[in-house]
């Protein structure tokens, strides 16, 4: 299975237009492959969103968009809003169980966003693996992936938190339960990111 | 009157070093020149530092860095986890209070928003009519335009109880038509924003 991330900057001040216009369109194009998570950012790179599609293979992947293209349902009519947009695939980690689409665990999404060295992701998968039952009693993961075609070695996890305090509280636990687990290597770069679900969103 | 903003990025999870010897070094350094303020990232880059040191202008800038070097009470030796460093010299607006020690946090807002050229003074023009009111809401750490380094820079930093507290404060002052300035002319180009706390000397918590 693989997840794509689509990352769009749109022009300061247009979320809600864009948000409007998608939700005419999204429910059609979300009976054809499922749609993980629909997101715009509330504190980083502003005026930035992200959608994340799940798909058997790249093959699928082609095989599904040209479909929705073809009929005549999709891409929405949001050109003129955005300014940049960015593709990459993305794989889930092995070690995490099974994750509804539908699911109730925000409404405050946390991304971060690690360059790991090269040659340690799998170090990095085995130490998390050990311990993802006990983060997981924590608050819940919208999902943990590796990179697989775009900007390499890199460790994106994303959590949800019921609120600022939860996660403040979720925190402060995590030296109880050895979090982060130790790979043996630290990342090369660190960066999060806090999004909001847009109303069509799965994950919310 | 400049004010000097310095980003470094840290080597990832370095920053309680950073801060301890940093920490060790501030009172001298800041009995030289005062402090504005120290933070940390907690939502953005992570393990970034940012502080900010006020100076009369660019002459004074020079001479008090010298002469703390020259006195060996300045830098803190932490060459061995910084990865890079930045500085801007940034004006601040001429509505922002003088950067003094204050208890208003303990989360802090950087905003640093990129305007089309020219734009500023129309930025300013449109706060300067709205911040009385916005600031009943919350505390205005700062605003400043940027004078060297990313020209055409705005950067604003707010103090908030919780992020809740945020939350609250940036719907209801939406809802009011308080806040963003209702009356500005101009838009940005590209917004960006981070989350911080303060480090424990900082004198801005």
């Amino acid at each position: 299975m693989i997840h794509e991330f689509r990352t769009y900057d749109l022009k300061p001040g247009s979320i809600a237009a864009y948000i409007e216009r998608v939700s005419d369109v999204i429910e059609e194009r979300k009976k054809l492959s499922p749609l993980v998570g629909y997101f715009y950012t509330e504190v980083g790179r502003l005026n930035r969103v992200l959608h994340i599609w799940q798909y058997d293979s790249v093959e699928h992947r082609d095989e599904m968009r040209a479909k929705a293209v073809a009929g005549g349902n999709w891409p929405p009519k949001t050109m003129d809003l955005i300014e940049h947009q960015y593709s990459e695939i993305f794989v889930p980690a092995s070690f995490l169980p099974p994750l509804d689409i539908e699911r109730k665990i925000g409404p405050i999404f946390e991304l971060r966003d690690y360059t790991l060295q090269p040659g340690t992701t799998s170090a990095w998968m085995e130490a998390w693996g050990s311990k993802i039952t006990d983060r997981i009693g924590l608050s819940q993961p919208v999902g943990i992936w590796t990179s697989e075609l775009g900007q390499l070695n890199r460790w994106i996890h994303m959590w949800s938190y019921e609120s600022w305090e939860h996660r403040t509280e979720a925190r402060k636990k995590f030296a109880d339960i050895g979090w982060p687990p130790s790979s043996g290597s630290r990342p090369l770069e660190q960066e999060n990111m806090l999004y909001n679900a847009m109303p069509f969103s799965p994950v919310q | 009157m400049i004010h000097e903003i310095r980003t470094y990025d840290l080597v990832p999870r370095s920053v309680p070093e950073f801060l301890e010897k940093t920490g060790a070094m501030i009172e001298e350094r800041t009995k030289v020149t005062p402090l504005g303020g120290f933070f940390h990232t907690e939502v953005g880059t992570l393990n970034q530092v940012v502080h900010i040191w006020p100076y009369d202008d660019m002459n004074h800038r020079t001479e008090i860095r010298a002469k703390v070097v020259a006195d060996g009470v300045w830098p803190p030796d932490n060459a061995g986890v910084i990865l890079n460093m930045q500085s801007d010299i940034y004006i601040p607006a001429p509505f922002m209070e003088p950067l003094t020690p204050r208890k208003i946090g303990p989360l802090f807002e950087l905003r640093i928003y990129k305007y089309p050229q020219g734009s500023i003074p129309k930025v300013i023009e449109a706060w300067s009519a709205a911040i009385e009111e916005r600031v009943k809401f919350s505390p205005l750490v700062g605003a400043w335009s940027s004078d060297i380094g990313g020209l055409n820079r705005w950067a604003h930093m707010w103090a908030y109880e919780s992020f809740e507290h945020r939350m609250e404060v940036r719907n209801e002052t939406r809802a009011k038509g308080v806040w963003p300035p209702p009356n500005s002319s101009v838009s940005p180009l590209a917004q960006e924003n981070k989350l911080m706390w303060a480090a424990d000397f900082s004198p801005i918590q």
